[in-house]
């Protein structure tokens, strides 16, 4: 047997890769009893046709034990890459959604330049109490197989497929809802040149609570050293850590102090639940 | 009886008095507002004037085979949260006449310039508009609206 | 009569008309635009991860800072926190025949500069969006050809989640 030697090539070599993926929007859905209905909107900006897939599960943020964001129910993935949803009953007990609000269609392809609709449809149980209702949305996009160079006397060629899935809130609201936040345990402190910040946030009322954490460092004088603004939704309690730079800040005593407000530009002012603005502040002290 | 309005008229002294004596009074109606829908910051959302579901729609009602001309008073701009606005543009055939009043059967008109247009032997006609908003990439999310009028002249 | 001609009279006689609509009836009526702007996420694969050329028996190791390193963009309301995670094969496959693939490595960065990025575990973690609402995450990983390895096309998918 003669051995030759041959090469293997992964991905693309002279051809880039077109930029895959689907716009989704809006990032959030709130649906209501009055129409029992939602829409999201897929648009693909780029040059080739996207197939995208939807699944719907039970699932809300949370934070971690180092203040990072992470999903309550995040799907894993089988030995093939395959998604996994976490099983129907994880949700007992929960505000779930996710056994009566479906997504049509399931499976589509996005041509280039083209908009496509997903609706949301829910069929609630009769009897169901007023509150809030969660669930999420995964949006699963497969663009086309890497183009692929090989050497031609091998026959070996190997294409990497990509896929990019997007998850996003849906929440339903039946009845009268209300929200609200309390702020505790504010920490701060300057590391380094960044300034970072944890409050524990403890939603109220019987919606999630959505808005923004704002937050402001001012010294002995007085003066403004650093602004910072973070978009939140509160499901039950989160514990998220911030980070704003600062630069290099002298020696003494400062004020951190913070605002959760319900001020959301990147949603629609009526799908905003109001609630009481909150404000809490602690010393920090640079050494 | 539409003709018996203008009578009425003359008999209460109203302004409009004169031009009973010409025949059916003009009526122009909105029929359908241009919507523009689900719009993404960034992506400019263009409306044709045939869409049967979004585009803008006047019917007129006049005398027969008259002739009227048409005046667009366009928007630059819609206004959403303040103090936000989507730039709106209008091109050269984004408006069109129809005296079938089909929306399938326009003929496409500049809605910057004035327009004149011949209602059909029933005195009727349609007016459609389309137009393309231009959200910007960082255009404030939430709702949008501009008023676009159609002002209509009869030449009895 | 010329082109020129006919326009010049069409126009004149536009003119006269909108100045006799001044004596004529006049009616008009409102329509009303709408639209309405939502927030959108967009996340798009922005170069594939490239081995290159991989011989038989070498493992071949493509880092996040290198130029061939996988990259997604994410694009969406600014500075809003997100969960990033990576699903990975552990091999290509071409029809029975497999070839590993391990050693992934994950970057993210708000620029578009890999050098300066943040690792982070595959399995997870948590960032936000830049003041402009950009991030951009970049793969790397490690083939492991055998000597022995059968020719055929070998494809296998890398999914990056991004759950807002």
């Amino acid at each position: 047997m003669i051995r030759r030697s041959w090469l293997v090539v992964l991905g693309a070599v002279a051809a880039p890769l077109a930029a895959q993926g689907v716009m989704v929007a809006p990032h959030a859905v709130f649906m209501n009893s009055r129409s029992n209905s939602g829409v999201v909107t897929l648009y693909n900006p780029n040059t080739e046709a996207a197939e995208v897939t939807i699944a719907t599960f039970f699932g809300y943020p949370e934070t971690d034990s180092l203040g990072g964001l992470r999903l309550h129910g995040m799907p894993t993935s089988d030995s093939a890459g395959r998604m996994v949803l976490p099983p129907a009953a994880a949700d007992s007990g929960q505000p779930s959604a996710a056994r009566w609000v479906q997504a049509f269609p399931r499976r589509l392809t996005v041509a280039p330049r083209e908009r496509q609709t997903i609706r949301l449809l829910a069929s609630p149980p009769p009897g169901l109490p007023d509150g809030e209702y969660w669930l999420r949305l995964v949006i699963a996009v497969k663009g086309g197989v890497v183009p692929v160079t090989g050497v031609a006397d091998t026959g070996i060629k190997i294409g990497l497929t990509l896929e990019v899935r997007t998850i996003i809130g849906v929440n339903y609201r039946k009845g009268p809802v209300r929200t609200g936040v309390a702020v505790t345990r504010l920490r701060a402190a300057v590391v380094g040149d960044s300034l970072e910040v944890r409050p524990r946030l403890e939603r109220q009322g019987n919606a999630a609570f959505i808005g923004t954490v704002r937050g402001t460092l001012v010294d002995s004088a007085g003066r403004e050293r650093a602004r910072f603004a973070f978009p939140i939704g509160v499901y039950y309690v989160m514990e998220p850590r911030y980070v704003a730079p600062v630069g290099v800040l002298p020696a003494g005593r400062y004020w951190l102090k913070l605002t959760v407000d319900t001020d959301r530009e990147d949603l629609e002012p009526a799908v905003v639940l109001p609630a009481a603005v909150v404000r809490d502040s602690v010393a920090v002290r640079v050494p | 009886m539409i003709r018996s309005l203008p009578l009425l008229l003359l008999a209460l002294g109203s302004g409009v008095a004169p031009l009973a004596a010409q025949g059916r009074p003009l009526t122009v109606s909105r029929v359908r507002d241009l919507t523009f829908g689900t719009v993404l910051p960034g992506v400019p959302r263009v409306i044709l004037r045939t869409d049967p579901t979004n585009s803008g729609q006047f019917d007129l009602v006049g005398a027969k085979s008259n002739q009227v001309l048409l005046t667009f008073a366009l928007p630059l701009v819609m206004t959403g949260p303040a103090p936000a606005t989507m730039p709106l543009t209008f091109g050269g055939s984004d408006a069109g006449y129809s005296s079938t009043q089909a929306i399938g059967s326009q003929v496409a008109f500049d809605p910057n310039q004035p327009f004149l247009a011949t209602l059909n032997k029933n005195g009727r006609g349609s007016v459609f508009i389309g137009g393309t908003a231009q959200p910007s990439t960082s255009q404030r999310a939430g709702p949008y609206t501009g008023t676009l009028a159609l002002t209509v002249a009869y030449f009895p | 009569m010329n082109t020129a001609s006919k326009l010049t009279l069409a126009a004149l006689a536009l003119t006269v008309l909108a100045t006799a609509a001044a004596q004529a009836q006049v009616n008009n009526a409102n329509i009303t635009a709408t639209a309405t702007v939502q927030q959108p996420i967009n996340v798009s694969t922005g170069q594939s991860l490239n081995f290159g050329n991989v011989f038989p028996g070498v493992a071949k190791t493509i880092a996040t800072t290198d130029a061939t390193a996988g990259r997604w963009d994410v694009t969406g309301q600014a500075s809003t926190l997100v969960n990033l995670s990576l699903t990975l094969p552990i091999n290509l496959q071409s029809g029975l025949n497999l070839l590993p693939i391990a050693n992934f490595t994950g970057s993210y960065n708000t620029a578009n500069n890999a050098a300066a990025a943040t690792p982070f575990p595959v399995a997870g973690a948590s960032t936000s969006l830049s003041g402009t609402g950009a991030l951009f995450v970049w793969v790397g990983g490690q083939v492991n050809p055998a000597s022995n390895q059968p020719a055929g096309v070998y494809t296998a998918s890398v999914t990056l989640t991004v759950t807002y």
